[in-house]
């Protein structure tokens, strides 16, 4: 076969080894060979390079189309749910009085091991993993939670079943809330408690007076997605939540198409490498690596990128204030009836000067105008007289 | 990947959900290349939803995307045929402003002329190896064909791309 057949395949690096020296070594003493292989490397590098890259449309709703369930057999379902209630129904209708005593029993038997263990818990000293939260105390935690929590590591975990869930869905979840609290700086402390028993951390935090001197505390807590909703109810507890939203984001499709995309720049990047190597001409030469900057500089931006989606999806954020409860002045109880007497005389004797000061001041200001006409009034009326 | 498609032929469509989180982005792209920008999203849409009925089929010693590709390809054809769509090559690549530091290496100009003078063959493998980025042997799987034919046809469409421009720039 002519070695210039295969000169695309030498430049696509798809030639077996003893085929790839073959060329090379003919490389050597063939300027016609070297040509058509340069004339190869250039035509490919412009072709991926004026490449469009079409913006992707349409993968929410593709994603969409696959709901998280299994596959369904809709008449095999329905089959199965009629032969099970007929059994069900079977066996369930005739002892269904009998039924209904052992429930009753099991229910009371149930209670009066709860209500044992309640008080077994009280006495050694613990209390639930939840009060204990909202209590902000560090609670006693079971063997898994305990196991759960292990300290510095990240845990990202199914709420139901407690294990990893690597088909889960990478959603950026956000919530703000708003409590009214009684001591705010305390009610924060309490809440990055909270985050650091889940697992988190605060990101920021900000304490600051009103000008009716109350505190108000804002706080970022950074919490693992799976203990997500666990810690805004024990948040909730701290006061009385005057706001409450949350939000949430699916970032899967982009987290996805950012590894592509930087997939795909690392190929291009060794492919400008490999053509810097074997490039012989300045201009061309300058060319490739004025490229090679650029696509390494995508690299860059794209494993930012593909970073802060990864932290924003494993991480949770939940932004909380807390405001204090507006403070009433308080009213010191009256000693006696004379006291008040006495107060409110002082009281009434003060307003009474005020009253006449202002007056005064009136009449000295109003002179001008009254003046004149009670001089021009005493004078007819003395004229009269006469 | 192979659990995922293994995952999602049992019927697991979080699985499913996975594979189209991973691919959609190169699915539309190569509808898009094939179909422009209008049908792209149906036929990706499409594709996956083909790709869901017949999972059972993969064979897990092809690669997935190569795979998805492959029905892609398809029904990409079957549009193109309905709504009478040619492929374009202003959808597969850009090449109306040459600088004058680019065209020191090829005219764009001539390039889009040659393009255009293309087999549909020769078409289908330059778009799977350059843009797609698909070795022979999964260009192969894609089109159908055996690794030796792709490379000839890879070689052979270099070849022409290079004639017509230099006899465009002979004239």
């Amino acid at each position: 076969m002519n070695l210039r057949d295969d000169a695309k395949a030498f430049v696509d690096g798809e030639l077996e080894a003893s085929r790839l020296a073959e060329i090379q070594t003919a490389m050597e003493s063939d300027a016609d060979l070297r040509g058509d292989i340069e004339a190869m490397r250039a035509l490919g590098f412009e072709l991926r390079r004026t490449a469009v890259e079409h913006e992707v449309k349409g993968a929410e709703k593709a994603l969409g189309r696959f709901g998280s369930s299994k596959k369904r057999n809709f008449f095999l379902e329905a089959f199965v749910c009629c032969v099970v209630l007929g059994v069900v129904g079977a066996i369930t209708f005739p002892v269904f009085a009998q039924s209904k005593e052992s429930a009753k029993k099991t229910q009371a038997m149930t209670e009066a091991n709860m209500r044992e263990s309640d008080s077994q818990m009280k006495a050694e000293g613990g209390e639930s993993v939840a009060d204990g939260l909202a209590s902000g105390r560090s609670a006693s935690p079971s063997r898994s939670e305990s196991r759960l929590f292990s300290p510095g590591e990240p845990t990202y975990f199914d709420d139901t079943r407690g294990r990893p869930n690597v088909l889960a869905p990478d959603l950026i979840r956000t919530a703000v809330l708003n409590v009214l609290v009684k001591d705010a700086p305390t009610a924060m402390t309490e809440a990055m408690g909270i985050a650091k028993r889940m697992g988190g951390y605060h990101q920021n935090s900000r304490s600051t007076k009103t000008q009716y001197a109350t505190s108000i505390s804002e706080v970022t807590l950074r919490v693992p997605v799976g203990r997500f909703d666990m810690s805004l109810d024990a948040l909730r507890k701290l006061g009385e939540v005057t706001e409450d939203s949350s939000d949430s984001q699916d970032v899967t499709a982009e987290i996805a198409d950012v590894g592509a995309r930087l997939k795909v720049l690392r190929a291009e990047e060794e492919s400008y490498v490999t053509m810097l190597r074997a490039g012989k001409k300045v201009g061309e030469i300058l060319e490739i690596k004025d490229r090679l900057s650029s696509v390494r500089q995508q690299i860059e931006s794209l494993t930012a990128q593909q970073k802060a989606l990864k932290d924003q999806s494993s991480y949770s954020t939940i932004s909380c204030t807390f405001n204090e409860r507006p403070k009433v002045a308080e009213v010191k109880p009256s000693e006696g009836w004379t006291d008040d007497a006495w107060a409110n005389a002082v009281n009434g004797l003060k307003s009474v000067g005020r009253f006449l000061g202002q007056a005064v001041i009136f009449i000295f200001v109003y002179s001008p105008i009254w003046l004149p006409v009670l001089i021009v009034g005493w004078f007819i009326s003395r004229r009269m007289r006469a | 990947m192979d659990n995922l498609a293994k995952l999602a032929a049992q019927g697991h469509r979080d699985a499913m959900r996975r594979i189209v989180a991973e691919h959609y982005a190169s699915v539309y792209r190569f509808c898009a290349r094939r179909l422009g920008a209008d049908l792209a999203e149906d036929a990706a849409q499409e594709t996956f939803i083909m790709a869901y009925r017949t999972i059972n089929r993969y064979d897990p010693a092809c690669a997935l995307r190569s795979w998805l590709f492959g029905i892609g390809l398809n029904i990409c054809r079957n549009m193109a045929r309905k709504q009478r769509v040619e492929v374009d090559i202003d959808n597969l690549w850009s090449l109306e402003s040459a600088s004058p530091t680019e065209a020191q290496i090829v005219d764009n100009d001539l390039l889009r002329d040659a393009l255009k003078g293309l087999s549909p063959d020769h078409l289908d493998v330059v778009i799977l190896h350059e843009l797609e980025g698909l070795t022979y042997e999964e260009a192969g799987m894609v089109l159908g064909i055996p690794t030796g034919t792709v490379k000839s046809r890879l070689h052979e469409a270099f070849k022409k791309l290079r004639t017509a421009m230099v006899s465009e720039v002979a004239k």
